[in-house]
């Protein structure tokens, strides 16, 4: 973790890879994940103004071929820079 | 600040209040969720100090969120009470920006009522309500009179609601039978259609449960404004020139307080603290009552002119 710290901030994520990153750790204390994802769920199901469904998706990091199928979709890498709306 | 600011503001503030306590009860096992957390506090501090730095609106802004009977979830609301409650709050702006501005008749039309114009421009959710704002081509640095008037309007409608009798009663002793009358109307719309309300105008809400719809309804029809004017036999015992209030010795009983006719001056009411104080006059003045169930509850007078008794052909101008 501590060699590759620029993939936990948040900012540089956003820059580099068009991604708000918000990290919950996995193998945290039981009750502190049940927390957060409750937090989360409030700020992500729904957009605020409109009650317009937002929701999350689940995608595995392991599977090489997920990553694959995902960039297709997705198309060419975007320029950096460019700013995502939360 | 405008309604749905105020709302964004205290939406950012109960946030930042969430992540902060979620930061507290955090553990050491939890270093990356703790990044998160803290991310997104700085994210949401950013935000409020931006808020706090936007200059004050000057226009007039009112949120109405509707709850109870007519109110499914946040889908929508009964069209009939929905809309009959937006144009009886409209009719109460009108008639106080009347009062404040040209005043308002006994009856008839309703003066100015195209500058108490509010527009609804958004819906808002949480519940289900409307966002009304006043729609200016230019901004202003002044708030304006509509501003004034709309959070008069909200905050008669707290005071008919709130259980508090004598504040109540020094309030509605200022607007008169009209405004009385629609605020009458709105209570028992919403009593009839079994709604609540929270309403946001300005930097202020305002909560109206069932409780508080039923006080606001009782009030509102139990209570009565008389108007009429009076001559009385007494002495000035003296006046406030700039706050324009009198103290009068009834010949034979109490004294009387109240207001002055702003028609007179300052420097008017400098020459009869010097001339009249103390001498056999005559006094005119407008009475204000407040009737509930027809019983006197306040009277409220405001001296008209007043002439001293040895100098009755001319009286003091």
């Amino acid at each position: 973790m501590a060699e590759n710290l620029p993939l936990f901030d948040r900012g540089q994520v956003k820059q580099n890879f068009r991604l708000d990153a918000l990290f919950v750790d996995l193998h945290g204390h039981p009750e502190t994940i049940v927390e957060v994802a409750r937090y989360y769920m409030g700020l992500f199901s729904h957009r605020r103004g409109d009650d317009l469904w937002k929701g999350m998706l689940k995608v595995r990091l392991e599977n090489a071929a997920d990553d694959t199928d995902a960039l297709a979709i997705l198309g060419p890498a975007p320029a950096v820079g460019g700013g995502v709306a939360p | 600040m405008s309604a749905i600011r105020k709302l964004e503001r205290d939406y950012a503030k109960a946030d930042r209040a969430a992540v902060v306590g979620l930061l507290d009860r955090i553990t050491e096992a939890d270093a990356l969720t703790r990044l998160g957390l803290e991310s997104r506090l700085a994210e949401l501090n950013t935000q409020i100090a931006a808020q706090d730095l936007e200059p004050e609106t000057t226009y007039a802004s009112a949120a109405l969120f509707f709850g109870g009977r007519p109110v499914i979830g946040s889908q929508g609301v009964e069209a009939e009470f929905g809309t009959g409650a937006v144009a009886t709050f409209q009719d109460l702006v009108s008639k106080i920006l009347a009062k404040n501005t040209s005043g308002l008749g006994v009856k008839g039309p309703v003066a100015n009522k195209s500058a108490a114009t509010m527009h609804i421009t958004n819906i808002v959710r949480g519940s289900f309500g409307f966002l009304l704002e006043e729609v200016r081509d230019q901004a202003q640095l002044v708030d304006t009179n509509l501003k004034e008037a709309v959070e008069e309007a909200s905050e008669l409608l707290d005071i008919f609601s709130e259980a508090d009798e004598e504040r109540f009663q020094a309030t509605v002793a200022e607007v008169d039978q009209r405004i009385l009358v629609t605020a009458r109307d709105f209570f028992e719309l919403m009593r009839q259609h079994g709604a609540t309300l929270r309403m946001v105008a300005g930097e202020s809400e305002f909560q109206f449960g069932a409780e508080a719809v039923a006080r606001g309804v009782e009030r509102a029809s139990g209570t009565s404004i008389e108007e009429d004017e009076k001559s009385l036999e007494g002495q000035l015992a003296g006046v406030l020139p700039s706050a324009h209030q009198f103290e009068f010795r009834v010949a034979g009983g109490e004294t009387l307080k109240g207001k002055v006719d702003l028609a007179w001056t300052a420097a008017d009411l400098e020459r009869w603290n010097r001339e009249l104080v103390g001498v056999d006059a005559t006094m005119n003045a407008a009475v204000k009552r407040v009737l509930r169930h027809g019983q006197i509850a306040r009277e409220n007078y405001v001296l008209k002119d007043i002439t001293p008794k040895n100098d009755s052909a001319n009286p003091a101008q």
